[in-house]
């Protein structure tokens, strides 16, 4: 249904705006508006790109690939237990493997500059999307696991009805989906968004190149992105059989709450020393495999 | 008993704040009268039960008479450590002896395994603090290795006991004893009892210098004092033979039974290799001593496992081996006087300096190497009989040949303190006679089990393997 | 209600073996202690005897949950050290290892099919011991070594509550030795160590060598 669609794209309109926000306010200064973000990425779309004589077409071409990449994906993801715009059996890898496309067009236009620094965000944001990867498609198997359906609006339709232990799995793999869309993101503590030292950048290094239209197009693609993770923890939370009056209200009050907690965390949370990433990022594993465990005992395969 | 251990804790806390040595050595008198009277009564009451947990049955009566004798000379071996060599602390180091021996009681008496189990804790909080007496920063690291690792021991073995205590039915109003342990393991999921054996394994291991806990046993024998590295290394481990004799007993007639016996199979023979390396580096004579008793309790595991006429000579090889092991930690005192170190590559012409110290240690070596006429002569040789009768004969070769190079190290390092040339200054200080002859004594008591044939205590051992 | 305990501890687990400063296993140690004193609470409410219960509910708040962080925290004050040597194995090694040991325990609960213990007990119990037990391996220094003392604790008491809920007696001789273990480990530890050592690595902790 084209609601849930239009839905996650109206959020990330707001979402980053609200983080700043709360981020500002945690600082004591009154910030900048709830609008600023999308303002910004507007006056880029108005000017020229500036392309490197080094850089070849895969450069030009990246951002869209990423944008285009982030909406197709969001064709498969659900809203208040109706249909999603497509589905088929097996989506969810699909879903993963477009973010990975997006996520892997950026890293190869990053080394097409030849910049240092650029290889050197690529090659810490290959290391980190390699490690989040496991934990997604562990919470996915799980969920695919107890419903024994393989497609998003499948999963979701049948996912809050199966057992009382339902809503603790919902919150074990919203913890999850929030720390992975925080690292999916380039948030803290695995990047920080507000440094300028190159050095410690992971992914706004890889974007240093990027001018004009093409990097309005990158901050939209991150925007997209939270919009996507926030409409996946609604599933996550809301059962599916409420009223899409209901649905919508839930949404926004997920899309807010979860904007105030990633500017709170941001503000209050140190970014990790680089070694201490690779750990910190198997922890999300650890946690789908927690969840693994639980789901388990809620089916009975054990105990 | 229970005026025992009155008397015992009355006599204790005396202890712990006397500090004129006479009125000490009065009470420690009378702590072993005390408990020779309950050897006697214990020994007149075979196979009652007091107190509801304590039984005396043949393990209990052979183990309290060995600790008599031993408790009788560590007393005597302290008192002259105390006041001739070093007079720090002499009322919290007896009070510890006497609380550690007590506790000892405790274990070899019980017949209830939570009650066992606590006696053993008591034995690790008392043993600490005698390993504390010197107070220097080695003593403090080997107090600290050995109270944490033996807590950790403690720990596993009580998540082993838990395991027994599932299968325990909630319904009747069954407790811990062995007896009624043994009953109920018969109908009892095996896994439950192979996990539980193991996990209290390697948490008894850690008392009976076995693999894989045997480390705190060998440290802590190094830094104590020596009076108390004869206790801990043979009345201590006595216990641990006791802890693991009767958990061997509950599954002995389950279908684990044989997979149990495999298990200490397996750990006696890593441990008897563990030792065999160590023992051929080592320096250090209280520490190769107590790798030789790591060795020794390796054959004990392996004559448990085996079964059979081997239970029996596991029982002498105890009886032996404390003596000998005992008469040789408190011989080590000696040598350290007349040293002034325990370094083995210093020592040397031990014969000439010092005559009667230097038979003790020369008969001991005869002992430990188990030649005829030594009590462990008779031991070993039932183990190799029994391993050839069962036809195991990779076991038998691989102990055989760890074994040889045990005894070659032994034997040769404790040879050389006798013959070999000193490289140190020989202290004028002259060891003490009596304690000598105490020792004498003691070896001879081992020797004695090689030309027992029958009498009062095989019928005790007999009564024990039933 | 159990479960959701069971979780958050299982989860708090997880951060133990990836936690580096002091303050951090001292916060996960005490998040332990009233996670079991919950745990104790809907366990052995069921049971008739009034008094063990309350005996042993004030005992895992009061020492679990307050009294073990506190001495915890002045053994910290008293170190000139607050973090994990770099020595030690990796964090990412020890996360594989204790999500081995996760994976170890669920199978040997499988195995233990038959029997009164629910099974979920028997999952984190083991689970805690494991861990407890890679915590004392992978580290060098005494603090750690402390910590995973006390968390293998935890899961010997978890099981505890399992079996025990018919039998107080095995509890309470639980109890005993959590007393005996913290009184005197940590005791010892505060009093003599943390001032006879100043930097309490267990490296040098070595000298009784061959």
């Amino acid at each position: 249904m084209m609601v849930g669609y239009l839905l996650m794209l109206i959020s990330s309109i707001f979402f980053l705006g609200i983080v700043n926000r709360i981020k500002s306010i945690a600082s004591g200064r009154k910030g900048s508006s709830v609008l600023q973000p999308f303002r910004d990425v507007l006056k880029l779309f108005k000017k020229g790109a500036v392309y490197s004589e080094t850089s070849s077409l895969l450069f030009r071409v990246a951002p869209t690939v990423a944008i285009v990449a982030v909406l197709t994906s969001m064709l498969v993801v659900p809203f208040a237990g109706g249909n999603a715009v497509f589905s088929f059996s097996g989506d969810f890898v699909f879903f993963a493997y477009m973010l990975a496309l997006g996520r892997f067009t950026m890293i190869i236009a990053a080394l097409d500059t030849g910049s240092s620094f650029e290889g050197m965000g690529a090659n810490r944001e290959t290391l980190y999307g390699l490690l989040v990867e496991p934990a997604f498609f562990v919470m996915m198997g799980v969920l695919a696991m107890i419903t024994g359906l393989t497609s998003f609006t499948e999963i979701f339709k049948a996912f809050n009805t199966i057992g009382d232990y339902s809503l603790l799995l919902g919150l074990l793999f919203s913890y999850l989906v929030i720390l992975i869309a925080m690292v999916e993101n380039s948030r803290l503590p695995v990047d920080d968004p507000k440094t300028h030292l190159e050095l410690t950048m992971v992914h706004e290094v890889m974007i240093l190149d990027n001018s004009g239209f093409d990097l309005g197009l990158i901050h939209l693609t991150t925007f997209l992105k939270f919009g996507l993770y926030s409409m996946i923890l609604t599933n996550l939370l809301v059962p599916p059989t409420w009223a899409i009056g209901y649905q919508v209200v839930c949404f926004t009050a997920v899309v807010a709450v979860f904007s105030v907690l990633v500017g709170l965390l941001e503000s209050f949370r140190a970014r990790n020393k680089m070694g201490k990433n690779p750990p910190y990022l198997l922890t999300l594993t650890a946690l789908g495999l927690l969840g693994l465990i639980v789901a388990l005992l809620i089916i009975q395969k054990i105990a | 008993m229970l005026y025992f251990f009155i008397i015992s804790t009355v006599l204790i806390v005396v202890m712990a704040f006397t500090r004129n040595a006479l009125f000490s050595k009065v009470l420690s008198l009378l702590f072993v009268a005390n408990l020779s009277f309950l050897v006697v009564h214990a020994f007149c009451k075979k196979g009652a039960t007091e107190l509801v947990y304590f039984t005396f049955d043949g393990v209990g009566v052979i183990m309290l008479g060995l600790m008599l004798v031993v408790a009788a000379a560590a007393y005597v071996h302290s008192y002259y450590y105390l006041t001739h060599e070093s007079d720090r602390g002499i009322p919290l180091y007896i009070a510890g002896l006497t609380g550690l021996l007590t506790s000892l009681v405790g274990v070899y008496l019980s017949n209830n395994l939570i009650v066992l189990w606590v006696f053993l804790e008591a034995t690790t909080l008392t043993v600490s603090v005698l390993i504390y007496h010197h107070r220097s920063t080695h003593a403090l690291e080997a107090t600290w290795k050995y109270v944490f690792v033996s807590s950790i021991g403690i720990a596993l073995a009580y998540m082993g006991i838990l395991f027994l205590g599932a299968i325990v039915s909630p319904s009747d109003d069954i407790t811990l004893s062995f007896s009624s342990l043994e009953a109920l393991a018969a109908n009892a999921n095996p896994a439950y009892l192979r996990i539980a054996f193991l996990f209290a394994l390697v948490g008894f291991s850690t008392k009976m210098e076995l693999f894989p806990m045997h480390t705190v046993g060998i440290d802590a024998n190094t830094i104590a004092p020596p009076p108390i590295s004869a206790v801990i290394s043979t009345l201590m481990v006595n216990s641990g033979f006791v802890a693991i004799y009767r958990l061997l007993d509950i599954v002995d007639g389950t279908v684990v039974g044989q997979w149990a016996s495999n298990v200490l199979i397996f750990s006696g023979i890593l441990s008897v290799l563990i030792a065999a390396t160590y023992l051929l580096k080592s320096n250090n004579l209280k520490r190769m001593l107590a790798y030789s008793t790591l060795e020794n309790m390796g054959l004990v595991a392996i004559a448990l496992g085996i079964g059979g006429v081997a239970r029996y000579a596991a029982f002498v090889h105890i009886i032996a081996h404390t003596f000998l092991k005992s008469a040789l930690f408190f011989q080590v005192r000696q040598v350290h006087t007349t040293f002034g170190t325990y370094d083995l590559a210093k020592m040397g012409g031990y014969l000439r300096t010092y005559s009667a110290g230097a038979m003790v240690v020369l008969l001991g070596a005869i002992g430990i190497a188990a030649f005829p006429p030594s009590g462990l002569f008779v031991s070993e040789l039932l183990i190799f009989k029994s391993l050839l009768l069962e036809q195991r004969w990779t076991i038998f070769v691989v102990t055989v040949l760890v074994l040889l190079f045990c005894i070659y190290a032994i034997v040769q390092k404790l040879l050389l303190i006798l013959y070999a040339k000193e490289t140190v200054a020989v202290t004028g200080v002259r060891p003490s006679v009596y304690l000598s002859i105490i020792q004498l004594l003691l070896v001879g008591f081992s020797f004695v089990v090689f030309f027992a044939r029958d009498g009062l205590v095989l019928s005790l051992i007999n009564d024990a393997i039933k | 209600m159990n479960i959701v305990i069971i979780v958050l501890f299982g989860v708090t687990l997880m951060y133990v073996s990836v936690a580096e400063r002091f303050d951090t296993y001292v916060k996960l140690v005490a998040i332990q202690g009233i996670l079991l004193f919950f745990l104790a609470f809907s366990e052995l409410s069921g049971s008739k005897d009034m008094a063990s219960l309350v005996f042993v509910v004030t005992e895992t708040l009061v020492f679990k949950a307050i009294a073990v962080p506190l001495l915890l925290r002045s053994i910290i004050k008293k170190m000139r050290v607050a973090k994990v040597h770099t020595k030690a194995l990796p964090a990412f090694y020890s996360l594989l290892l204790v999500l081995f040991a996760m994976g170890v325990s669920v199978v040997l609960a499988d195995m233990l099919k038959i029997g009164r213990i629910e099974k979920t007990f028997m999952i984190a119990a083991l689970f805690t011991v494991f861990t407890g037990l890679i915590l004392v391996i992978a580290h060098k220094k005494i603090f750690p070594h402390l910590v995973g003392f006390l968390v293998l604790e935890n899961g010997v008491f978890m099981f505890s509550l399992a079996v025990g809920s018919e039998m107080p007696f095995l509890v309470n001789s639980g109890i005993l030795l959590d007393l005996f273990a913290s009184v005197l480990i940590l005791g010892l530890f505060a009093s003599r160590i943390g001032k006879r050592l100043n930097d309490p690595n267990v490296e040098e902790l070595s000298t009784l060598k061959d």
